[in-house]
C-alpha cells in the first residue's frame, strides 16, 4: 500500500487541488493539518475519497507535522509512504518515478532532489541557503545529498519506522539525512521540478539560520 | 574605607538578606546567580585595591573588568539553558499535540 503524507499549513487555497491530484498515484492520503487558521480546516472537511485527516490543535511545525502522518501512514499499514508539500510546489505526477527504486529494492529512501538539473525559478536566495544547509548537514552527519531540504521524499516501511523525527520545524529534512545514515539505510535521489508560486513561502532566511542551530544543537547533544 | 564604600556595602548587604530570604522559599538557578553577583559586588566594595592587584596578574585590569567578563560568560551559559529547557518543553507540548491528533483522526470515506 503505498499512503502520501502531506503536512499543511494555512494552504486552503491549494490543499484540495494537491489531495485531489495526489489521490490518483496512492492508495490513501494521509493529511496532517497544523494548526490552519485560514480555513484550510474547513476544505478539508469537505475531502471525499482515499482521505484522513489528523488534526494538530496548535501549529508545532512542519516537521512535528511530517512525523504525526508517517506514524499514522504507519498505523494504516503503509508499504511505501510519499511524503510532499501542500502549496503545490511538488507535482504527484513524479510519485511513480519517485518510490520506483523503493519498489525494485534498490533504496529504503529516495530524495526528490531540485537539483539534480539546473533549478527552474526558486529565488537566488533559496539556492544560496539550500547549498549551505547541504554544507552544514554533510559536515554534522558526513552525509551527502543535493537536496536535504526537499520536502518530497519517499520511504520503504522499514526506513520510515526507523527513522525518528524529532525537530518540529524545518530542520526536520536535515534530520532525516543523519538518521539515513545513523541506521545504515540506502538512498537515491531522483530528479524533480517543482513550481514556485508563492516565493514568500517556505524556509526564510531566518528559518535557515534557526535550522542550522537545531541542527548544530541536535547533533552535539546525541 | 571611604564613605562611599560603606554606603555601598550597606546597600549590598540589605540586597543580599533580600536575596537569602527569598532563596529560603525557593531557590532556582536565578536566584543563585543573582546573590552571586552581589557576593561579588561585595568582594570589589570590601577590597578593591588588594583584588585589583591580583587581578591585573591574571590579565585584568580592573575588578570591573573581572566582574563584567564573569557576568556576561555567566549570562551567556544561562541563555543556552533557558534555551535548551524551552525546547525541552516544546517537544513536550509536541507530543501531546501529535497524540491527540493520531486518536482524533477524521475518516473521510
Amino acid at each position: 500500500m503505498i499512503v502520501a503524507v502531506i503536512p499543511v499549513y494555512n494552504e486552503a487555497s491549494t490543499i484540495s487541488r494537491v489531495v485531489e491530484e495526489t489521490k490518483k498515484y496512492v492508495d490513501l492520503v494521509v493529511v496532517v493539518d497544523d494548526g490552519s487558521t485560514d480555513g484550510t480546516r474547513k476544505v478539508l472537511k469537505n475531502l471525499n475519497g482515499k482521505v484522513f485527516v489528523h488534526t494538530h490543535i496548535v501549529n508545532r511545525g512542519v516537521g512535528a507535522a511530517t512525523a504525526t502522518g508517517i506514524t499514522a501512514a504507519l498505523n494504516s499499514g503503509a508499504d511505501i509512504i510519499v511524503t510532499l508539500d501542500a502549496d503545490l510546489q511538488h507535482k504527484p505526477r513524479d510519485i511513480p518515478r519517485l518510490i520506483e527504486p523503493i519498489v525494485r529494492g534498490e533504496a529504503d529512501v529516495v530524495i526528490g532532489s531540485r537539483f539534480k538539473k539546473p533549478p527552474q525559478g526558486m529565488p537566488f536566495t533559496k539556492i544560496i541557503g539550500n547549498k549551505l544547509l547541504n554544507f552544514i548537514t554533510k559536515v554534522l552527519y558526513g552525509f551527502e545529498s543535493t537536496d536535504t531540504q526537499s520536502g518530497f521524499k519517499a520511504f520503504s516501511r522499514k526506513a520510515a519506522s526507523k527513522i525518528e523525527i524529532t525537530v518540529d520545524k524545518y530542520g526536520f529534512c536535515s534530520e532525516i539525512i543523519g538518521e539515513i545514515k545513523k541506521n545504515n539505510l540506502k538512498m537515491k535521489e531522483v530528479p524533480i521540478d517543482v513550481i514556485y508560486l508563492d516565493k514568500q513561502k517556505g524556509t526564510s532566511i531566518i528559518d535557515g539560520i534557526g535550522i542550522a542551530v537545531d541542527l548544530i544543537l541536535k547533533r552535539f547533544s546525541r | 574605607m571611604t564613605l562611599i564604600q560603606i554606603l555601598g556595602l550597606f546597600v549590598l548587604i540589605g540586597i543580599l538578606f533580600y536575596l537569602i530570604k527569598s532563596a529560603k522559599k525557593r531557590v532556582d538557578a536565578a536566584i543563585l546567580l543573582t546573590i552571586m553577583i552581589f557576593v561579588l559586588l561585595l568582594i570589589i566594595a570590601i577590597i578593591p585595591q588588594k583584588l585589583e592587584s591580583f587581578l591585573e596578574q591574571i590579565g585584568f585590569w580592573r575588578p570591573f573588568d573581572a566582574f563584567l567578563t564573569l557576568l556576561s560568560t555567566t549570562s551567556l551559559i544561562l541563555a543556552l539553558k533557558i534555551y535548551l529547557k524551552q525546547k525541552e518543553a516544546e517537544k513536550a507540548i509536541t507530543k501531546i499535540i501529535q497524540h491527540l491528533a493520531l486518536n482524533k483522526e477524521k475518516e473521510n470515506k
